[in-house]
């Protein structure tokens, strides 16, 4: 079975006054076929480049991938042009990003815009995109489907237009979705009618799907494999039950117990991970996490930790996994007892 | 990213952190004034803008008294000279010196221009101020906000050359006069401008915050809506003030402006257009191009001061 | 009860929108908050949880109804007597960039209220603000910078020390943490929690992630379209979730864990009214699972259903 999608060792930094900042900074990952992929972390982290950049949108000059390799399907995209980007985009990939007012043209009715995608790269006559967009319409759910066709997107909710967009995404079978943040400017309740209809399309067409999110929640509810991205490293991927159930990272540890469950009891505090993420213009040469993290030795100020894996498909990034750091995690155990 | 075999054995202890004291890890403080002023001069083509202004404030300034005639100084003699060592920027048909001319001439555009602009900064910012703060404050802070509104909106329709005329029949052209009509119309734009920007500032948490916290509706203005007003302002002074000068000139060239022996750079090209096709390109030449430089001058530090007031947006 | 503190009634705060129509962003509220409580209040966008939390605190006027501070009403409040009201109530704002005037100084932010109401002066003045920084997980120091300077936590947390440097008993926190990073909010709540304990402040909580809420709240009230639908203990509204939207609400949080992925049942419900077009009746009704006729034609009443659990519904009528 070939990946669906394969990155490996992705570079991508960024121009600004006073230095380059490092948005991403080595992080490989692959995605299987008819698999839901979230890449986790929260603002600064380097998530939503790593997407741009796999679409080939990083924008020069002041954006540039400095390293890397991207390969949909076994085809390497980073040497690819313009043109040829634009037809993998809308053929093979799909994108939802999070703001479905700027995703959709508001001078544009609905239905052209989705017929537009299909007349592109399939090349269908107005009349079949037309009935194609109909159908694309139904299958997202959007209630009276010829009716909407005429419409603006105005004239729409914004639940209804994400759906609108993942149409979009959709309109050409691409084998990879990328979506990102696509609920967060939504309400709960229409946050889990996109998420379940995420779902459902991926189980019927088989459609694999990159997830970028902040949510653990929403990692929770709808992906198969994730990774924990950290000032522009993946420190820690893999199952989602395994990491939720035996996190191996201090920060996937530190999230996981910074996010308030239902189901626990009143009295237990949560324990949020104190301090803030490092300024990325001239980032730490050890371990990111080091400054916040409780555990932290010497080695990790000084030296990238390197990938240590624990089952077939997890692994993580941190110096507590090498043999040499029993002692020292006795010491911290002893010494964290006190103060809790 | 090292390499990993040969990590020394020994590292594998707790973190020293005195070294991540985040207090001690922040820039030095520097205050949004400062901050915008560094941002300015980071723009090349403001920077270009000021040093043209400075010079020729300067010129206009002393300029006159580089060469030692004077502007009313005839000479029928010299007239219609070219540009030589004597006569910098050659004579006009009375054989005045052009250089002396145009500098006291860009005294009195200069001077025209920024001070209309200042009277419509000053009737802008009161008429939209009031305005924007009484909106919304029950009936009668809505009643003020819409007379004064209509009222801008009725002066905005009337062309200031109507006004100009209309006042020349009243009062004697001249220097006065062409003020008063610049001004009489000039300030609608401000007071929308402030208006908006008023309503826009009361909008603002930190103003919410204010409120609650008891500060008085005096301080209230003066601490928090003028400072985050102010940036924008003084923006748009730097637009309307070459609006104001370029109004003057074109009213001048059509000989409603200052009437002689007082030459603006108007009244100078006016002169200059008429003897164009007998060769004596410096007359207009020269008033022309001072008006444009003066304007480019100061869009470009406005141009400047807009990106650096902007908070998060614009470059870098 | 002596112990309640703000007491709501049938409040309503509507906003004309031209031609004659109106947004009902409060629709006849009633409740009350004990003193010491943190009452958490969820709803999504265009409940009215945001224009609810202002009019309590004084910053609108309410169009009919009351508010109550400590068995005072807030609009017969005068002079001293309101200085005093307002003083004791204030306001956490949910933007970091916004709530904060970028032009001043951090020690000068949260002096204001400080001057505002003459509790120190000079040296003493100074004290106070250092102390509050303190208080809140910021060095003393960083009372000479700027807000810019910041980052998103760091700025919440000075509009805490700011809100609490004029000793209030009462504040409402209007969606704290929603702008914040995940590993941030639960600095923040925790932070909110400990100040609670130590100054006997009382909350209300606004926000829209049910899971935090539940872990601040000892009640939470649940708001739809500007009517209160439900309102409770913490633990009781989520075991025993009686009005059909809470039902919704509950059954389309997002899991904790993956496990629970295929044991979660949701209810599925349409779009959202608009606000300005609010259905007749109960504002539910377009999108209730177990809608009856008489749900379209008038609103129900609130009442208290069973010991401390309040709804507003036919199905309990």
């Amino acid at each position: 079975m070939t990946n669906v999608l394969e990155v490996e060792d992705l570079h991508v930094s960024f121009r600004a006054y006073g230095g380059e900042i490092q948005a991403v900074r080595g992080v490989s990952f692959a995605v299987r076929p008819g698999e839901t992929l979230a890449i986790v972390g929260e603002s600064g982290c380097g998530k939503s480049v790593t997407a741009r950049a796999i679409l080939g949108m990083v924008k020069a000059p002041r954006g540039r991938v400095k390293k890397g390799s991207v390969r949909l399907q076994g085809r390497e995209l980073s040497c690819l042009g313009k043109k040829e980007l634009q037809q993998v985009r809308g053929a093979q990939i799909g994108m939802i990003f999070q703001d479905p007012m700027t995703s959709l043209n508001p001078t544009m009715k609905i239905g052209t815009q989705i017929a537009e995608v299909l007349i592109k790269h399939q090349k269908l006559a107005k009349k079949q995109a037309r009935e194609k967009a109909i159908e694309l319409l139904a299958a997202v759910g959007i209630p009276e489907p010829a009716r909407r066709y005429e419409q603006y997107p105005h004239e729409c909710s914004g639940g209804m237009r994400q759906r609108i967009v993942i149409a979009i995404a959709l309109a050409c079978d691409p084998e990879l979705i990328i979506a990102d943040e696509p609920t967060t400017a939504l309400d709960v309740t229409i946050q889990a009618q996109i998420l379940a209809l995420l779902n459902d399309l991926q189980r019927t067409k088989g459609t694999s799907i990159i997830m970028i999110t902040h949510d653990l929640g929403v990692v929770a509810e709808v992906a198969d494999q994730m990774a924990v991205m950290y000032a522009g490293i993946i420190v820690e991927q893999g199952p989602v039950e395994e990491i939720f159930d035996n996190p191996q990272h201090p920060y996937t540890k530190g999230l996981l117990q910074s996010v308030p469950r239902l189901d626990q009891p009143s009295e237990e505090r949560l324990i949020p991970i104190q301090g803030a993420p490092p300024d990325l213009f001239a980032p730490p040469a050890g371990c990111p996490f080091a400054a916040r993290c409780d555990h932290a030795m010497e080695v990790c100020a000084q030296y990238m930790p390197k990938s240590t894996a624990f089952s077939a498909q997890h692994q993580a990034k941190c110096w507590l996994h090498d043999r040499r750091a029993h002692r020292v995690e006795e010491l911290v155990s002893a010494g964290r007892e006190q103060h809790v | 990213m090292a390499e990993v075999s040969h990590v020394p054995d020994e590292l594998f202890r707790p973190l020293d952190r005195s070294r991540f004291d985040s207090h001690n890890a922040m820039r030095p403080s520097a205050s949004y004034g400062l901050e915008s002023i560094r941002k300015i001069f980071r723009n090349k083509l403001a920077v270009l803008g000021f040093c043209l202004l400075g010079a020729i404030v300067i010129l206009s300034a002393f300029g006159p008294g580089m060469l030692p005639y004077s502007a009313s100084e005839q000479s029928l003699v010299s007239g219609n000279l070219p540009l030589s060592a004597e006569h910098w920027f050659g004579t006009d048909d009375l054989g005045r010196d052009m250089w002396v001319r145009t500098w006291e001439g860009g005294r009195i555009s200069l001077f025209i221009g920024v001070v209309a602009a200042l009277i419509d900064l000053v009737i802008g910012v009161v008429v939209g101020g009031l305005s924007g703060y009484m909106a919304g404050r029950g009936k009668w802070g809505d009643r003020i906000d819409n007379f004064l509104m209509r009222l801008v909106e009725i002066l905005y329709g009337i062309p200031y050359l109507l006004v100009v005329i209309l006042l020349m029949v009243i009062m004697e052209p001249g220097l006065a006069t062409i003020i008063t009509a610049l001004s009489i119309t000039g300030w609608v734009g401000m007071a929308r401008l402030v208006r908006g920007q008023i309503l826009q500032v009361k909008g603002q948490e930190y103003v919410l915050a204010a409120e609650k916290l008891g500060t008085p509706h005096a301080k209230i203005i003066w601490r928090h809506l003028i400072p985050n007003v102010a940036g924008i302002i003084i923006v748009n002074l730097t637009f309307t003030i070459p609006q104001a000068i370029f109004a003057e000139s074109f009213l001048s060239f059509l000989g409603l402006g200052v009437q002689a022996p007082t030459a603006s750079w108007g009244t100078m090209a006016n002169d200059g257009l008429a003897v164009i096709l007998s060769g004596q390109w410096w007359r207009l030449f020269f008033p022309g191009v001072m008006i444009s430089l003066t304007m480019f001058a100061f869009n470009a530090i406005g141009d400047g001061l807009q990106d650096a007031f902007n908070p998060r947006g614009g470059k870098a | 009860m002596s112990d309640i503190l703000v007491q709501v009634n049938e409040l309503r705060k509507y906003y004309s929108i031209g031609n004659g129509r109106q947004v009902k962003s409060v629709d006849d509220i009633s409740f009350s908050i004990r003193k010491g409580e943190t009452l958490g209040l969820v709803g999504e966008s265009g409940s009215g949880k945001s224009t609810l939390g202002r009019t309590i605190v004084g910053l609108y006027p309410p169009t009919s109804g009351s508010v109550s501070f400590a068995g005072t009403d807030l609009a017969t409040a005068r002079g001293r007597q309101k200085r005093e009201i307002n003083r004791q109530m204030q306001l956490i704002f949910q933007d970091p960039q916004s709530s904060l005037n970028p032009r001043l100084r951090v020690g000068e932010i949260i002096a204001e209220g400080i001057e505002a109401h003459g509790l120190a002066k000079g040296r003493e003045k100074a004290e106070r603000v250092h102390q509050l920084l303190e208080k809140v997980g910021l060095h003393p120091d960083h009372a000479k910078r700027y807000p810019h300077e910041f980052s998103g936590g760091q700025r919440q947390r000075i509009g805490i020390a700011r809100a609490l440097a004029v000793q209030p008993s009462f504040i409402v926190a209007d969606e704290p943490i929603s702008a914040l990073d995940v590993s941030i909010q639960a600095q923040v709540v925790n932070l909110l929690a400990d100040l609670q304990a130590e100054s006997q402040l009382t909350y209300l909580f606004i926000a829209h992630d049910l899971a935090m809420v539940k872990y601040i709240s000892d009640r939470i009230g649940v708001m739809y379209l500007g009517r209160m639908m439900e309102l409770a203990e913490s633990d009781d509204l989520f075991a025993k979730p009686l009005h059909p939207y809470t039902q919704v609400l509950l059954s389309t949080m997002p899991v904790s864990h993956p496990k629970h992925r295929a044991e979660r049942e949701r209810i599925v419900i349409g779009e959202p009214p608009s606000p300005i077009n609010p259905p007749t009746g109960c504002p539910f009704q377009t999108r209730c699972p177990q809608a009856m006729g008489i749900c379209k034609q008038i609103a129900p009443t609130w009442r208290e259903v069973e010991a401390k659990h309040w709804v507003a519904c036919f199905l309990y009528e």
